[in-house]
Parts: C-alpha cells; sequence; structure tokens
C-alpha cells in the first residue's frame, strides 16, 4: 500500500522538518489527495466479541458499530445537538398525548453487498429490540416508543410517547439488514455467524475479517456517500485484542500500534516522554463511587455515610490514583450532561466533621481500642472492589482515611464475576464495595435509586426517599429544560446530602496516538467519532 | 504394538471423561453466572429469565451434565455464550495456534537442552560446565509469565529505542502476525511467522529447556563411563563419533520418557504466555471463558488440553519402545 510514495516522502520531509504544535498546522497543508491510504491500528483490551447490534452488550463494540461498520439514523455533533447521518432529515407532529417522528431516509446508502438501506430495514430493527425475546441489552431506550410504519422505502413514521432525549436512541441505534437477519428468529439471532464471521454493514468501512481474540480488520467502503466525505482517507482500520497493559504499552510505543484506547493513569507519564505520541484526554460518561449497602445498620444513618464522605481525600485520589485524569465527583450527573450541577460545592476533606458527624449518629469509640461502636456493633466493615490496579489503590486510600475517624475497614478483592453476583443478588451479599458507573446522555438513574427498584439488580444501595422517586419520574417526561432543571438540581442535592454513594471522581480517559495519524478527534461522544476523517502521513503508511 | 496403541486409548476414555466430569463440577461450584454479561440496566429480568431457559441454566445440576453429556458424545459442543459462536468453529481457529506455540516450544526446549547438557557432560567440571549449570539454574527459576514480560521489555520495546540494534533483532511484542500480512509475499509472510514465534515460544520453553540440560548431562555422564564407550574409544573412533553415534542414543533413553511431562507443564504454561503476547490460542480461550463463566467452551477447551496431554503421553511410551529395543510392550 505504498501509493504516492514520491509525493508521500516530500510531503514526510515537509514535515519532519518541524516539531510539537506546529505539526497540525502543517499537516493541514496536505492536500486531501495525498491524504488517502494506509492502515490505522487500534487496540484496547477489549475483546469485540460480535458486530450484530442485537447481541453486543460492550462499548468498544457498539462503537465500532456506530461509527465504522454501521450508521446511525442522526449523529450528535460536539454540543450534542443531533445532527442528518443516515437520515437526511426528520420531522415530528404532536398527535395527543403521542408524538409522530418521521425519518426520511438517505437514498444513496447501500450495504456492503449491493443492497440499499430502507426504511424497511429500521422497521425490521425497530421491530427486533421491541420484541422480547431477542433480549437486545438495552431495550429500555425504546421503552417509550410503541411502532413504527413504513411510508415508503425511505421513509418510515415512529409513534412515540412524548419524553425528553426521544431522539438519543437514533444516535446509537445502527439498523441492520432485513435481507440477510430477516428470517432469523430471534432466538438464534446471538449464533447467526453475522456477528463475528460475515457482518455486513452500511458504514463508511466495510469488514474484512475477524480472528477471535486477535482483531479484526475494516478497509474503506469506496462507495461512502460524497456528501458524507465520501470513502474515509484510511485504506483500513485495524482493532487489535492486547489484554496485558505491558504489552500494548510496549507495541505502542515500538510503533506496531498507532492509537491505544484507554491508556492506565500509570502509563501516561511513559507515554508522554516519547515526542512523537500525543495524549488525547476527555471527560467521559464514567464515575467511580463507593456504594453503601444501607441495608446494613451502619450505613442504615445518611449521617455515617455522610462522614464516610468527609473522611475520604478525593482529591488525592484523583491526583495520586488518577494521576489527575478525573475530577472530585459530587453525584450522579456528571459535567457532561446539560443537568450537571455547576454550583454545588462537593463535600470537602474534613475529618473532623466526619467525626463529629459520627460522634452524633451514636458511633462512638468505648472501648478504647481504636474502632468506633454502637452498642454491640462495631463501626467496622468489608470494603470490596474487583483487581484491576487502579481500584486497589483507590480502596487502600480508603481504608487509610477511615482509620482516621474510627472505622476499620477490610479489603477483599473479589473477581468481577463472583462480585457482580455478590452485588445483584437480592441479598446484596457485601458491606460496601468500590466500582464504576457509565452514565448515559439520557440520563434516568430510577434503576439506581428509586424505591420500586429496590428488588432489582442495581438497587445496591438500598435507598429510598419518595421524593427522589418523584422527581426521577417527573424529570423522566419533562421535555422543557428549563423547567426540569430546577428538580434536576435539588435531585443532585438530595443525594448529596445522604450519600447513597460516595462519588469519588468523574472519570477523564486518556488515550493514546501516534504523532504521524492526523485529524485525530476524541470526545464524549466516542473514540471512534470521525475515524473515518483520520489520515496518516504519507510517509509512516504501511 | 497397535493392540497397546489401541488398549491405551481406551484407557484413555473414562480418564477423559473423569477429568470432564471433575471439571464440571468445579466450574458449577464457583460463584458467578454467564448471564452476568447480559446483565444490563436495559435488559427486563423476564428477558433474563428466558436466555437461561433457553441455555439450559435453569435446570439442576445433574440434568445440566446428563444434558451436556449426551450432546458431547453426540459430537455437538455448542455454542459458545460469550463468542456466540459454535466451539467447533473457535477450536478450528484457535487449537492450531496453540500447536504451533508450543511445537516451536518442544524443539527448543528438547534440541537447546540436549546440546547444552551434551557440552556440559563432555566439559564436565570446565568453567563452561559451571556458567551453564548457573544460567540453567538462574532461567529456570523464573516464572514464563514474568520472563515473557521482560522478553517484551527488552527486545520488543527498549530494542526499539537503540538506533544501531539490528532490526532483526527487534521482536514484535504480540500477536500471531503483523497487520500487514496480508499485503506480504511467501517469504515475507514466513519471515513474519517466526518473527512473531520468537519471544513467546523462548518465553514458554527456555525454563523447561535448562531442566532437560541437567538430566542430559548427568545421563550423559552416566552413559559416557559404561565400558562400551571405553570401548569405542579404544577402537581410535573419534570422539565426535564416541560422542553423537555412541553415547547419546543411550543417554537420550531418560530424556524421552520427559516428553510426556512436559508437555502438560508447556500447555499450563501456555495459558499465561498467550495471554501476555496476545497469542490468540487455546490458553487465551481458556482464560476468557473462565473469567466470563462460559461453561460450554470451559468444558471443551479442558477436553482438548486433556486429549493433547494423554496423546503426548502414548507418544512418550512409544518413542520409549522405539528408542530402547528391549522394551516390549506386546
Amino acid at each position: 500500500m505504498r501509493r504516492a510514495l514520491l509525493g508521500g516522502l516530500g510531503v514526510s520531509l515537509l514535515l519532519a522538518g518541524c516539531g510539537g504544535d506546529d505539526r497540525a498546522g502543517d499537516a493541514g497543508l496536505v492536500p486531501d489527495s495525498l491524504r488517502y491510504g494506509g492502515t490505522a491500528v487500534v487496540a484496547s483490551d477489549f475483546e469485540v466479541n460480535s458486530m450484530n447490534h442485537f447481541v453486543s452488550v460492550d462499548e468498544i463494540s457498539r462503537q465500532l458499530q456506530i461509527f465504522v461498520l454501521f450508521m446511525t439514523l442522526i449523529q450528535y455533533d460536539e454540543t450534542l445537538e443531533p445532527v442528518p447521518y443516515l437520515a437526511e432529515r426528520w420531522e415530528t407532529r404532536a398527535t395527543g398525548e403521542g408524538l409522530t417522528l418521521v425519518f426520511h431516509l438517505r437514498d444513496d446508502v447501500r450495504w456492503h453487498d449491493g443492497e440499499p438501506t430502507t426504511a424497511y430495514d429500521v422497521k425490521f430493527t425497530f421491530d427486533r429490540i421491541k420484541d422480547p425475546t431477542t433480549a437486545y441489552p438495552r431495550a429500555s431506550l425504546l421503552a417509550l416508543y410503541d411502532s413504527a410504519v413504513v411510508q415508503d422505502s425511505l421513509t418510515i413514521a415512529l409513534y412515540l410517547q412524548r419524553h425528553p432525549g426521544y431522539m438519543d436512541p437514533w444516535r446509537t441505534i445502527t439498523p441492520m439488514p432485513r435481507h440477510i437477519l430477516g428470517d432469523v428468529p430471534a432466538l438464534e439471532l446471538p449464533h447467526h455467524p453475522f456477528g463475528a464471521e460475515s457482518p455486513v454493514g452500511n458504514g463508511p468501512f466495510r469488514f474484512v475479517e475477524h480472528r477471535s481474540g486477535d482483531r479484526w480488520v475494516f478497509e474503506a467502503n469506496a462507495d461512502f456517500p460524497e456528501s458524507l466525505g465520501g470513502r474515509p482517507f484510511l485504506d483500513r482500520l485495524v482493532y487489535r485484542v492486547l489484554g496485558e497493559p505491558a504489552t500494548r504499552q510496549a507495541e505502542f510505543i515500538a510503533g506496531g500500534v498507532d492509537v491505544s484506547i484507554i491508556v492506565p493513569p500509570g502509563q501516561v507519564a511513559e507515554i508522554e516522554a516519547h515526542p512523537e505520541i500525543r495524549i488525547i484526554s476527555y471527560p467521559n460518561r464514567n464515575y467511580g463511587f463507593i456504594n453503601w449497602n444501607g441495608r446494613r445498620p451502619l450505613f442504615q444513618d445518611a449521617r455515617v455515610r455522610r462522614a464516610m464522605t468527609l473522611a475520604i481525600d478525593r482529591q488525592r485520589i484523583v491526583d495520586v490514583v488518577r494521576q489527575e485524569f478525573g475530577q472530585v465527583a459530587k453525584g450522579p450527573v456528571p459535567p457532561f450532561h446539560w443537568a450537571y450541577h455547576a454550583d454545588l460545592e462537593p463535600l470537602p476533606y474534613d475529618p473532623d466533621s466526619a467525626r463529629a458527624l459520627l460522634d452524633e449518629a451514636g458511633w462512638v469509640d468505648q472501648d478504647g481500642d481504636g474502632i468506633r461502636e454502637r452498642d454491640v456493633i462495631k463501626a467496622s466493615f468489608e470494603l470490596k472492589t474487583n483487581p484491576i490496579s487502579t481500584r486497589e489503590d483507590i480502596v487502600t486510600l480508603v481504608q487509610s482515611d477511615l482509620a482516621q475517624i474510627g472505622v476499620e475497614v477490610s479489603i477483599r478483592l473479589q473477581e468481577a464475576e463472583s462480585l457482580g453476583q455478590d452485588i445483584t443478588s437480592q441479598e446484596r451479599r457485601f458491606d460496601a464495595f468500590m466500582l464504576g458507573w457509565s452514565a448515559e446522555f439520557n440520563l434516568d438513574d430510577r434503576i439506581l435509586f428509586a424505591c420500586s427498584q429496590l428488588d432489582n439488580p442495581f438497587q445496591w444501595a438500598s435507598y429510598c426517599n419518595p421524593r427522589v422517586d418523584e422527581i426521577l419520574e417527573q424529570v423522566a417526561l419533562m421535555e422543557d429544560r428549563s423547567k426540569a432543571l430546577p428538580l434536576w438540581h435539588e435531585y443532585q442535592e438530595t443525594l448529596q446530602w445522604e450519600q447513597p454513594y460516595t462519588f469519588l471522581y468523574y472519570d477523564v480517559r486518556a488515550n493514546a496516538v501516534r504523532d504521524w495519524v492526523h485529524d485525530v478527534q476524541m470526545d464524549i461522544r466516542g473514540d471512534f467519532v470521525n475515524a473515518k476523517d483520520w489520515w496518516i502521513e504519507p510517509g509512516s503508511r504501511r | 504394538m497397535t493392540a497397546y496403541i489401541v488398549r491405551r486409548l481406551l484407557q484413555a476414555i473414562p480418564l477423559l471423561l473423569g477429568i470432564l466430569t471433575l471439571v464440571f463440577i468445579i466450574m458449577q461450584a464457583v460463584p458467578g453466572d454467564p448471564m452476568a454479561l447480559y446483565m444490563q440496566p436495559g435488559v427486563a429480568p423476564e428477558v433474563l429469565e428466558q436466555m437461561r431457559q433457553n441455555w439450559g441454566l435453569d435446570q439442576p445440576v445433574h440434568v445440566q451434565y446428563f444434558r451436556w453429556l449426551k450432546s458431547f458424545l453426540t459430537g455437538d459442543l455448542g455454542f459458545s455464550l460469550t463468542q456466540n459462536r459454535p466451539i467447533t468453529a473457535i477450536l478450528a481457529e484457535r487449537i492450531p495456534n496453540t500447536l504451533i506455540l508450543s511445537g516451536t516450544s518442544l524443539l527448543l526446549i528438547f534440541g537447546l537442552g540436549i546440546a547444552i547438557g551434551i557440552v556440559q557432560a563432555v566439559r564436565q567440571r570446565s568453567l563452561l560446565d559451571h556458567s551453564l549449570t548457573f544460567s540453567a539454574l538462574f532461567i529456570y527459576s523464573m516464572p514464563s509469565f514474568w520472563l515473557g514480560l521482560m522478553l517484551i521489555l527488552i527486545f520488543a520495546y527498549k530494542a526499539h529505542m537503540i538506533a544501531w540494534w539490528p532490526d532483526v533483532l527487534k521482536f514484535p511484542a504480540s500477536g500471531m502476525t503483523s497487520v500487514n500480512y496480508d499485503l506480504m509475499g511467501g517469504w515475507g509472510r514466513l519471515a513474519n511467522r517466526l518473527h512473531h514465534l520468537v519471544l513467546p515460544s523462548i518465553a514458554l520453553g527456555v525454563s523447561s529447556a535448562a531442566s532437560i540440560a541437567r538430566y542430559m548431562r548427568s545421563s550423559m555422564l552416566e552413559v559416557i563411563r559404561q565400558d562400551y564407550i571405553r570401548t569405542a574409544r579404544a577402537k581410535g573412533l573419534p570422539e565426535r563419533a564416541v560422542i553423537l553415534k555412541h553415547a547419546l542414543k543411550n543417554a537420550l533413553l531418560p530424556i524421552i520418557t520427559l516428553l510426556g511431562l512436559y508437555l502438560p507443564f508447556l500447555f499450563s504454561g501456555a495459558v499465561l504466555v498467550e495471554h501476555v503476547f496476545a497469542w490468540p490460542g487455546m490458553g487465551s480461550t481458556i482464560v476468557d471463558a473462565i473469567s466470563q463463566r462460559d461453561y460450554p467452551l470451559i468444558m471443551a477447551t479442558s477436553f482438548v488440553f486433556a486429549v493433547m496431554v494423554v496423546i503426548a503421553n502414548l507418544i512418550a511410551d512409544i518413542l520409549y519402545a522405539v528408542v530402547d529395543p528391549r522394551i516390549r510392550y506386546e
């Protein structure tokens, strides 16, 4: 793939003459015609098992679907407003309580086997998602959608109940080809070879090869519509699974990998020491938290939970463990979200107030052993997490912080699967655990904190406050943001006061990119958001 | 001989069944659930229940066991719960990769180990002998995954930073082939594959090679004190012929039995080494399967490993008869 070799050499010499930040400026001088070609290798530790949208659950496979292999009806621009993609326009009509949303599809998008992408594909995908036997992992996306009707081969009408963020599902649902999967019974969808052996997309890249446990290979789709930018600059995009962080680091620095997704904070400094590599970081949708089991006597009292948060030096966790790739968290609404409560001050690090709160709640050290008690119950608990080095470091810091206020913590590292089973079980077999959670654009926290969900797997905190329920019910249906905002703020203030979780930090993701890959944009929307615009310096192509 | 092989293979059947039953029981006793992957906020509990029924996970353990056994005996390995593919397809993809890696390691173990052992025995108590003994013990005490990481650090990372370091000795840190493998010519592909094999096969094999060298040394020392060696020397044969023709064959006898012992080591070592080098083989498959509680895949991979070990032992016994005419299995 050494096309335009001579021209390429000229350009790379030009680029070699300047360093640092000027490069991006000079790279802008490279005409589009010289940008085509080369292979970009992206590596991460996630095994991507399926390109079948009905089946896959992890974030990276979803990203490869929506940005690489398939197309979504709409995309988000940088301000998170919907812009046309597979749908060239749409309109809405109010019908009493409900809403009719009509999408008009582009007429120039074809599946990679040559069939046109039509409204029938969208309808098929919609119906499969609504069918419970499909077990679509995020069926709740369309919970308030009722039905879909094809008006003509490029027009589909969707009937739904009015709710905020009703466009959001169409940013992430990729229509699947009806002509291939239409006759497959829902129960057999997971096993269909479409997922891992022969996926057919309609996006900017087409599928070439999948070697399980090793790589996915995609190549440029030459027929991608010109008005959407035409074929991608890259000839090929390779996704590699490198599970061992040290191996990934070595492979990346040695040049075998061009883009490394999710670099552990501890490795960033080493990467930054190399001048030809840049770190792209952005606040993502994840946050780290400690969940207190509200059924345990120790954690039933909000004052105790607040004391825990006051006693934990969260800024130190961000600085030391996250290496500043994070921000001290206030609550379940991360800063990317429009309803984020910017004026709310996070609880400070204040062990003295924490001690006072524990005293007030009746937890005092009566026998002088350094650990508080109330009646016969000791302020002692087990803090679980799964063995990831940053989490191990965090729970160790928490242990020492809480020892300062007379609370004894024993740490238990538990393998992810069995930990998951313990915390989601009805019996809630844990005292407290530290994990992460990902907030959606269309945030609905009822599964985490609503009284109605107490028996459901994700209500780990066993937290119940009727006012919080009321707020969450209301904002889920309130379209007018200016009316919903005060409620969202009240929600965040209430949770900060009651601390069902100690919200530790909002995550900032660090990705590493080699300088010869240009125009890489990564933000809250995803790591592959503009993969079709990436291009590689002609002299560095392989 | 044929009768012997058939008898051994028949004996292996209850053994394999026993192993599989044990694996099944242990696996069921481990906390965790293959459904966990699908336990997402958007999935209704009824849907999970439906999936559990589809996969037969709602049945009592003994029913699940016999159901699995029945389909296994009829040759149906089922579908992987996490990779969503037929297990036979996964195995067909992964087994050759593991065989390539452990085969190369095996060659390395025996080739290197035997050669070093001979040199040490011939030059007994020399400086060379002592330094080889020292390095053999040094390497032998290293765990393979740690050695793998160190090899990556030195030859796949630091080496790339050194300008004068020859390109041939800059090894890739991971995988079986480069990303541009498909664009290479025939010889380029072969070279690329060999280049990727070097570090993992060393990491996997070198500590066993060290111990083979120890065995080879003592076995050789024993043999070269025998009368017939003295006779050979007295005939005026060159030392080279004495060692390689007369002594080697007899000294190899105990080493060959080790083959059967080392293969299980190799396979268990492959589990970690494949993970470190992102080598898409059986080892990394079984690790992923266990961590995701992919029951059918765990059973199938354990079965393959068990079969490989049984066959390896059988081969060792047969080889034993081949090199030592005194041993007869009839």
